[in-house]
């Protein structure tokens, strides 16, 4: 007998009913009595000193009730603030700008149109400064130095380091092949369509509440205590509905805070929502890694060796949301689906005159970065050995029996099957044909190619031996309560932004409860009912919060079971938990439901026992979990206009044990069109000054209907040994494989021109370059 | 030397105010705005329909789109001065006596949303398009939500969505 | 962002000259919103309201004649802010006459900053180019006008 929606089934969504109704609550849903309007003045110089803001015009415009600045903010010392990385930021400046577009004043007002009217009284005298734009001259001797106000006059904020540098040096000088490439993943902007906002209020007896889009409400009201001196239990952050996180809604930013000190000034609620272009140009990006990559193997294409050295460009902050120990997020994931006996990596973060930030945009902490480079290196040294890449990586890939595997660089993988993903995927695109077809292509001159991107990806941080964000370390919990009539609520401490937890926690806890996922109430978000958790981003929900589920759930198994006997007049001993209910051994009709169990629990409880039937779990992970996938991607292009067009994708993604097949589904064609965005269209370009040029979705490409391809996904199916339920987390890993799939595709198909390698994104533009450039066309 | 004085034009001046009359879902509304008001914010926040979103600054998402006069329009790009005197149709006037419009089953059945943010706006242009249109090819699909951006679901539910809503149309009579 | 460009007028050098030593003269050649105060013979601020497709609005500003060697040529830096932006800009006009026509070079270094930099860069090529022609086209009908 199957519980109703249970593990595996794909129900539909229970928080589609409001969404649907339009009747969802998100952050600029929320309307208060009273509610005041907050905008920002922003600088239009990336690096400039204030001479001085005035604010004498900007406080006569009728609506206008306040202007703060940064003096102000200094009397409270909140005129800084820590960043995640125990970095500092500023909320506002006194004395100088670091980025185009930074919060230099806010205007509280009655009406949104009154604070817009505001911010354009406000008057500003900058005296320009020479910005630095580019990390790597930011090194160099004689550079200006960005941060003045720290000790260390220097723009480089850290060095990190993992692997045998010396042994690793000696592997590839010893290779017969090794390939060397400079690679540069741009910055980007995850653009949820929801930007980002709060909602600030005091209530008479000095509570704060705060609606505000973030993905990790318990942790930024632990920041909010320590920072604002604000005791914990007075204030209460609440994550509504969220359109959309995907790592963009983590850090804390400064419009937080300006409208949490306005509602205190004010002794109004008052309400900040960015715009878009604010949201483009001041939020948390991602990328920006400068790589230069070495790749060594045999002549008979056996991996030797790997090297790889990153310069990160951080902005003028280090506010990139990593666990503490890992600045440079898990990109030392970097040796991928293969086992290489020696690797260094190194990556030094810099300080520029851009907004701060590094890992918004469903990457899996640097996951991403590090997906695509190995993925791309090895198609380059399959070119170089003029060796099928399906056929080099059938031969390099960890084998099954290698599982748990333990990395050169420390990770240890809990279970792979590489083999069998990317066989399942060529056999579905029909792979031997395509390249049939490619070579009679080429024959007649026509532009065709086939990528591959085996990766392999880590998430579910983390241990706590390891892993913690600000020193808050990263467990994350479930508080399960069953009713009297047998339905039940459960609380946890993460927060989906449209990856329906609602429904797929209350799977785990059916499948565990034997309840109906429709009589499961999920909540998350409200940090004055959750329990503690470190919120959902690096695809953190199912590997951490879903195990605690069912950790809860047999917590509630082992108290129901004695009661169960209790009403069975059996032993405990004497009892199995078998068809979702607990029925005697070899006697199954005398058996009770969870439902029956419950109501006994308030109402004929065993003496001596406690009533009620609740548990919480607050779950440490015991290691991380490793998803990974197989994709090929098939592209033609254009040979007069550079135009690429994805024929095929093929998407073989394995996550362990499915909850919802339907909504990882989902999450696996939302994470492909956004790393298509990141290959094909999306790029934040900076001139000379600083500006950020393209800053609104004129200029910034997402992806329409149109031109997103028409993904193709299949399964296999290797559940995590460790995890409760088998399963690993999805909701990045087609972010992390797609790029490399589609950027192999492209040189692939341009191979025999010579070409070895394009940055993306790849525009028309540089197709159309290179074709000219190679004869082609 | 000639001087003159460089008086500032009066920008932050508010009103003027109109007085506008609105059928909003059916229901007649009135009000008074300032001329510079957003159709958007007067739906938002005066009428307090706030399933109606907004995701940009430049027309580019979609997510305020409504129907006027049965048109689908882009409501953050429409002064709400500009309703005056006519229809408008939200998100919330879809459903009819409880009854989900077959737009709306659609979008659950093929789980054609995930953070439903982009949603409204993405139905009630598929409203429209299959007022026009009602058996529309995937390539015709996919255009008309060409302006409706999506970040979450890829667009591949999104099209069964669509499909979904033009067959039970076909079938079942709804409008 | 370099900016340079040449016109030739009907009109003798010194006359020319004048004009474009005259800030009212050259106020009257911009066609948007605006008003002029001279604080004194090389310096003089003011205000114009224009834009770059949707980005318009107040643009304060001052400029200050940084050289002048009647009447063959003058350089004007001037400075300005606005609607989230800020401009700097050093220029040069050169003189030249030949018969009874005088034609002025003019180069200009303009550096944006802000809004109009990053959301109207693609557009802004295209507004630049038609009020330089607008504001030059103006100053011809003057000169040769009167």
């Amino acid at each position: 007998m199957t519980v109703h929606g249970g593990i595996g089934q794909s129900i539909k969504r229970k928080e589609d009913a409001r969404f649907i109704r339009g009747k969802g609550n998100y952050v600029d849903d929320v309307q208060l009595p009273g509610m005041l309007y907050l905008d920002i003045v922003r600088s239009p110089y990336a690096h400039a000193l204030i001479k001085y803001i005035n604010i004498e015009k900007a406080l006569k415009v009728p609506g206008v009730l306040a202007v703060i600045r940064g003096k102000d903010l200094d009397a409270a010392k909140l005129a800084w603030m820590p960043t995640l990385m125990s970095d500092t930021q500023m909320v506002l400046p006194i004395e100088r700008v670091m980025f185009q577009g930074q919060e230099v004043a806010g205007v509280v007002a009655e009406s949104r149109y009154a604070a817009a009217d505001g911010v354009a009284a406000v008057e500003v005298e900058y005296e320009p400064m020479t910005p630095v734009v580019d990390p790597k001259k930011a090194l160099e001797p004689g550079a200006p130095v960005i941060r003045w106000d720290k000790e260390k006059k220097t723009n480089h904020i850290w060095h990190w380091e993992v692997g045998d540098r010396k042994a690793t040096d000696a592997a590839l000088k010893a290779s017969d092949v090794t390939v060397t490439q400079d690679l540069y993943i741009p910055r980007i902007h995850v653009s949820s369509i929801e930007t980002c906002g709060c909602v600030a209020a005091f209530d008479a007896m000095g509570k704060l509440t705060v609606w505000m889009t973030t993905q990790a409400p318990h942790a930024i009201r632990t920041v909010f205590a320590l920072v604002a001196g604000l005791p914990e239990q007075k204030i209460r952050i609440i994550s509504p509905d969220i359109g959309g996180g995907f790592g963009g809604k983590v850090p804390v930013y400064p419009g937080y805070v300006i409208a949490v000190v306005a509602a205190l000034k004010t002794g109004h609620p008052v309400k900040w929502v960015e715009d878009r272009s604010e949201n483009l140009q001041s939020d948390s990006f991602a990328r920006d890694y400068h790589i230069s990559a070495e790749i060594g193997a045999t002549k008979d294409g056996k991996l030797t060796a790997l090297k790889v050295k990153t310069i990160a460009d951080h902005g003028y902050t280090d506010a990139a949301a990593n666990p503490s120990k890992f600045p440079a997020g898990l990109f030392h994931i970097i040796t991928g689906s293969y086992p290489f006996q020696k690797a260094f990596v190194e990556v030094d973060g810099v300080y520029t005159n851009k907004p701060p930030g590094g890992i918004a945009y469903r990457c899996s902490f640097r996951v991403t970065e590090a997906a695509y480079t190995i993925e791309r290196l090895i198609d380059m040294l399959a070119q170089k050995l003029r060796m099928d890449p399906a056929e080099f990586r059938m031969k390099n890939f960890i084998p099954q029996q290698a599982f748990p595997y333990k990395s050169v660089l420390g990770w240890e993988y809990d279970s792979g099957n590489y083999g069998p993903a990317l066989r399942k995927a060529m056999d579905i695109v029909g792979y031997e044909a395509l390249r049939k077809e490619q070579l009679e292509k080429r024959k007649r001159g026509e532009l065709m190619g086939i990528g591959i991107s085996s990766f392999t990806e880590i998430v579910g941080a983390g241990p706590s031996k390891t892993f913690d964000i600000l020193g808050l370390k990263m467990f994350d919990s479930c508080e399960i309560r069953i009713h009297p009539t047998g339905k039940a609520i459960a609380r946890f401490g993460t927060k989906s932004q449209g990856q329906g937890h609602e429904t797929t926690y209350a799977q785990i806890l059916a499948e565990e409860l034997g309840i109906p996922a429709e009589d499961i109430a999920v909540e998350e978000g409200d940090t004055d009912t959750a329990p503690y958790g470190l919120g959902t981003y690096a695809s953190r929900s199912t590997p951490v919060a879903g195990a605690a589920a069912a950790m809860a759930a047999r917590k509630i198994r082992e108290k129901a079971k004695l009661i169960a006997a209790h009403l069975l007049e059996v032993s405990p001993g004497d009892l199995e938990w078998k068809d979702h209910k607990f029925s005697v051994k070899g006697l199954p009709s005398k058996a009770k439901t969870m439902q029956e169990i419950a109501f006994a629990a308030y109402t004929n409880h065993p003496q001596g026992m406690e009533a009620g039937l609740e548990a919480t779990d607050y779950y440490d992970p015991p290691n991380l979990t490793f998803p990974f996938g197989s994709y090929i991607c098939v592209v033609d292009i254009d040979k007069d206009t550079g135009e690429v067009k994805v024929r095929r994708f093929v998407a073989v993604d394995d996550c362990g044990t499915i909850i919802n097949p339907m909504i990882v589904e989902g999450q696996i064609h939302g994470g492909l069109t956004m790393g298509f965005a990141a290959a094909m269209l999306e790029e934040m370009q900076y001139d000379e000054h600083g500006n950020l040029h393209g800053g609104t979705f004129m200029d910034y490409l997402l992806p329409t209907a149109v031109e997103t391809p028409r993904w193709e996904t299949a399964k296999t199916t290797t559940p995590s040994p460790h995890h409760p339920i088998g399963a690993k987390g999805v909701g990045e890993s087609a972010t992390v494989g797609a790029p490399a799939a589609i950027v192999n595709a492209v040189v692939d198909a341009l191979s025999h021109l010579g070409v070895t390698h394009i940055d993306i994104p790849i525009t028309p533009w540089k197709v159309w370059g290179l074709l000219h450039e190679k004869g082609a066309a | 030397m000639v001087e003159a004085e460089v008086r500032m034009p009066e920008e932050a001046e508010v009103g003027p105010f109109v007085r506008i009359h609105v059928t909003v879902n059916g229901t007649p509304r009135e009000a008074e705005v300032e001329t510079r008001t957003l159709l958007v914010h007067f739906i938002r926040e005066e009428l307090r329909l706030t399933g109606t979103h907004i995701g940009c600054d430049t027309t580019n998402c979609g997510a305020c789109t409504i129907l006027l006069d049965g048109k689908a329009v882009k409501s953050c790009t429409i002064l709400a001065v500009q309703a005056d005197g006519r229809q408008i149709r939200t998100v919330e006037g879809l459903a009819e006596d409880g009854k989900l419009h077959p737009v709306q089953e659609g979008f659950v059945e093929e789980h054609g949303l995930q953070c439903g943010f982009c949603t409204p706006g993405m139905m009630m242009t598929t409203v429209a398009l299959l007022a026009k249109n009602p058996n529309p090819t995937e390539d015709e699909i996919r255009h008309a939500i060409a302006g409706n951006l999506c970040r979450c679901t890829g667009y591949v539910n999104i099209v069964k969505a669509v499909q979904y809503a033009a067959k039970k149309s076909q079938g079942g009579g709804s409008k | 962002m370099e900016l340079e460009g040449s016109f030739t007028v009907r009109a003798p050098k010194d006359r020319v000259w004048s004009f474009f030593m005259d800030p009212f003269a050259l106020s009257s050649c911009i066609s948007d919103p605006h008003a002029i105060e001279v604080v004194d013979e090389d310096h003089f601020k003011g205000w114009v309201k224009a834009g770059v497709a949707f980005i318009k609005g107040t643009f304060t500003g001052s400029a200050t004649i940084a050289e002048r060697v009647p009447p063959e040529r003058a350089r004007i830096k001037a400075h300005g802010a606005g609607m989230g932006s800020a401009f700097d800009a050093d220029s040069t006009i050169q003189l030249s006459e030949a018969g009874n026509e005088t034609t002025v070079r003019w180069k200009a270094d303009v550096v944006l900053n802000g809004t109009i930099a990053s959301m109207g860069a693609r557009l802004l090529k295209g507004t630049i180019d038609k009020k330089t022609n607008e504001f030059f086209e103006n100053a011809r009908k003057k000169l040769e006008g009167g």
